[in-house]
């Protein structure tokens, strides 16, 4: 289920909620956004100089831009005093699998999906507290070279081979 | 539209179809036991797979998926009071009461029928219902076409689960996210930063598995939730006499369903609560509900399926999807050529039969599928997150390499899943981003022709040739202040 912050128990303080400080930094970014318009958004091809028919390539990011700015300062200035909790850091778990995911990136190529896969799996099985034999087995071999074979036999979808070469 | 009709289920009895059908039910329901696990996650996942099959296969495969998913999320609600997905949280209402009682099987037996009767019913409807909708869709011009999706925005908006600047907040930025590269009308680059891969615009599959499966899996893997125990069906089997008690009950929680599922927005959450409410409100023994009631579970689990077929309606025929499920279904349409909206009805009316009918063979197969597995699925909401998180994470991370095999799309889909894990933690919703992305281009492109047609006036071409464009623009004014007045008086059944 989702979270209802504004269900906490509300704490009054000077300190801005880290709601509004987010709704604060988007509200310049688009700012910035917006006058980076000129540069960013092309120029559409004129026909003997008579402006093309419909709606400006511009025009559309103009509005956005402004319904990001005007929104994100009313949700900035409504939640300033909802709350003073700030929002928990990701713990090591959190990074880890963000790390194991790009290295499963990189990997996953030279390697090959298999042992890509086996590898990252049981790291990460391990880290979070899986120590059964059995379920590492399962989930760090059996079950990535299960999908293999189907994809690349059954679905004619491929998947890096790697070094294995299957 | 009986030939389309006739043809389309014609296309449908394949093999193949039958099979992957059958395959996407099982995994639906192997993910919807998983307490933690949603059927949104799995279909993002399992997305690319329906790009590399014929769209007869690979879509009625998501369906699938969708299906059992929305269905195996009630064997955890029932058997530990967990629920397996948000549409069946109503169901630990009465389910583990039934449990305690040594009732188990009963009321996992009352889910899948109740399941299976909402979906297909619903389904069935929408078969019939659709090609009358898809011809006055195809009578609605740019102006109301631009009107329509500004009105659908408005609704996800308004009705996303938390407050309504924070679903504008997040609609806005996805109508920007969708602007980067190209411009629909002039072929001219916008906010590209000379970065090439940016000149086409961003994806929708590496958005898609970023923003649904990702934070799922980081939240996973910061929930600590101790291993559940092993557990199996205790009891007798529902009888029909239990079953003839609790029609009344089925019929209208899927006429329930049914009408909430053609609202974009709303969904089987709301469903499954009103259908449950409802129910108690014209039970003559209100005071069971909560302590093991068979309608109690019967309610909510014939709501919430029956939320699945009509939400096909606003998706096939105009091309805005109801939800997030929808929004990926529609990511496998593009994937394959076939652009949900009125034109589809007039170029591919039997393939969307095809697909329709494909719904009705999915709730088939769920009953038979469910009725023979629900010991094996019992056993599923056992497995330890340890292994089934580094599995979900290999897959989601290799689903979106192969698609294009753009190293590219992987930066994408970690800054996907950075933004949504952060969003989800500041209780944003990430579904109107989504549809903001995905209604951005045709709703630009309606606008400027619009703009176009009307020659400069776009006023007066408006209330004079299209009076129904200013109808539908009240309707946005009205509903938006609506959705203000409801979350002021706290009444908002959304947020409930």
């Amino acid at each position: 289920m989702k979270q209802d912050l504004s269900q906490q128990p509300e704490k009054r303080g000077v300190a801005p909620s880290t709601l509004s400080l987010v709704y604060g930094g988007v509200a310049c970014l688009a700012a910035w956004l917006f006058v980076l318009i000129p540069g960013q958004v092309g120029k559409p091809v004129t026909l003997f100089g008579a402006a093309p028919d419909g709606l400006a390539p511009d025009a559309m990011p103009r509005y956005v831009l402004l319904a990001i700015i005007g929104i994100a300062s009313i949700g900035a200035v409504t939640s300033f005093r909802d709350s003073k909790e700030r929002i928990a850091v990701p713990g090591p778990a959190v990074i880890l699998t963000c790390v194991a995911s790009f290295v499963f990136a990189a990997i996953l190529v030279p390697l090959g999906f298999v042992l890509a896969s086996a590898l990252t799996v049981v790291l990460l099985a391990v880290y979070l507290g899986g120590r059964h034999p059995v379920g590492l087995a399962l989930s760090g071999f059996l079950v990535p070279l299960t999908i293999y074979l189907i994809f690349t036999r059954v679905l004619h979808i491929s998947l890096p081979p790697g070094l294995a070469g299957f | 539209m009986w030939g389309e009709l006739f043809s389309g289920l014609e296309m449908i009895l394949r093999l193949d179809t039958v099979a992957m059908t059958a395959a996407g039910l099982v995994l639906g329901i192997f993910v919807g036991s998983l307490p933690g696990f949603t059927t949104v996650m799995a279909m993002a996942v399992l997305l690319p797979i329906s790009f590399f099959l014929d769209p007869l296969v690979g879509i009625p495969f998501l369906i699938g998926v969708y299906k059992g998913g929305i269905y195996g999320g009630s064997i955890p609600a029932i058997l530990i009071g967990v629920p397996g997905t948000g549409a069946s949280v109503a169901t630990t209402f009465d389910g583990p009461a039934l449990t305690k009682q040594g009732k188990s099987k009963k009321a996992l037996e009352m889910a899948l029928y109740a399941s299976v009767f909402g979906d297909m019913a619903s389904s069935i409807f929408t078969i019939f219902l659709i090609g009358p909708i898809a011809l006055l869709a195809m009578r609605i011009g740019p102006p109301e076409l631009a009107v329509v999706l500004a009105l659908s925005m408005a609704i996800i908006a308004a009705t996303s689960s938390t407050s309504l600047t924070k679903g504008l907040f997040m609609l806005f930025i996805g109508m920007f996210i969708a602007l980067v590269g190209q411009d629909p009308v002039h072929g001219v680059n916008r906010f590209t930063f000379d970065i090439f891969a940016l000149q086409a615009g961003i994806d929708l599959l590496p958005m898609i598995i970023g923003l649904f499966a990702i934070p799922e899996i980081l939240l996973a893997v910061e929930d600590k939730v101790s291993r559940v125990r092993a557990t199996k069906p205790e009891g007798e089997s529902l009888t029909l006499d239990e079953l003839k008690a609790s029609r009344r009950t089925i019929l209208r929680s899927t006429a329930m369903g049914g009408g909430i599922g053609a609202i974009p927005g709303v969904g089987q959450v709301v469903a499954a609560f009103m259908g449950y409410a409802a129910a108690k409100r014209a039970s003559a023994h209100p005071e069971t509900f909560g302590q093991g009631d068979l309608d109690g579970v019967a309610a909510p689990e014939a709501a919430n399926n029956a939320v699945n077929g009509p939400t096909m309606v606003p998706l096939l025929t105009l091309g805005i999807p109801g939800d997030n499920i929808t929004a990926i279904l529609l990511g496998a349409f593009v994937a394959q050529g076939l652009r949900p909206g009125p034109q589809l009805f007039s170029t591919d009316a039997a393939v969307i039969y095809a697909l329709l009918g494909s719904m009705v063979i999915a709730c088939l197969l769920l009953l038979v599928l469910g009725k023979l597995l629900i010991p094996v699925f019992a056993k599923v909401v056992s497995i330890p997150k340890a292994y089934m998180v580094p599995l979900t994470l290999v897959f989601a991370v290799a689903g979106t390499y192969v698609y294009r095999s753009n190293p590219m799309d992987l930066v994408f889909l970690m800054a996907f899943g950075l933004f949504g894990y952060g969003a989800r933690k500041l209780a944003f919703d990430v579904t109107p981003l989504v549809m903001g992305f995905i209604l951005m281009g045709p709703f630009e492109y309606a606008v400027s022709q619009t703009l176009s047609l009307s020659q400069g006036n776009v006023a007066g071409y408006v209330a004079s040739e299209r009076p129904v464009t200013l109808i539908l623009l009240a309707l946005i004014v009205a509903g938006l202040l609506f959705m203000i007045f409801r979350r002021k008086s706290g009444q908002s059944a959304v947020s409930a």
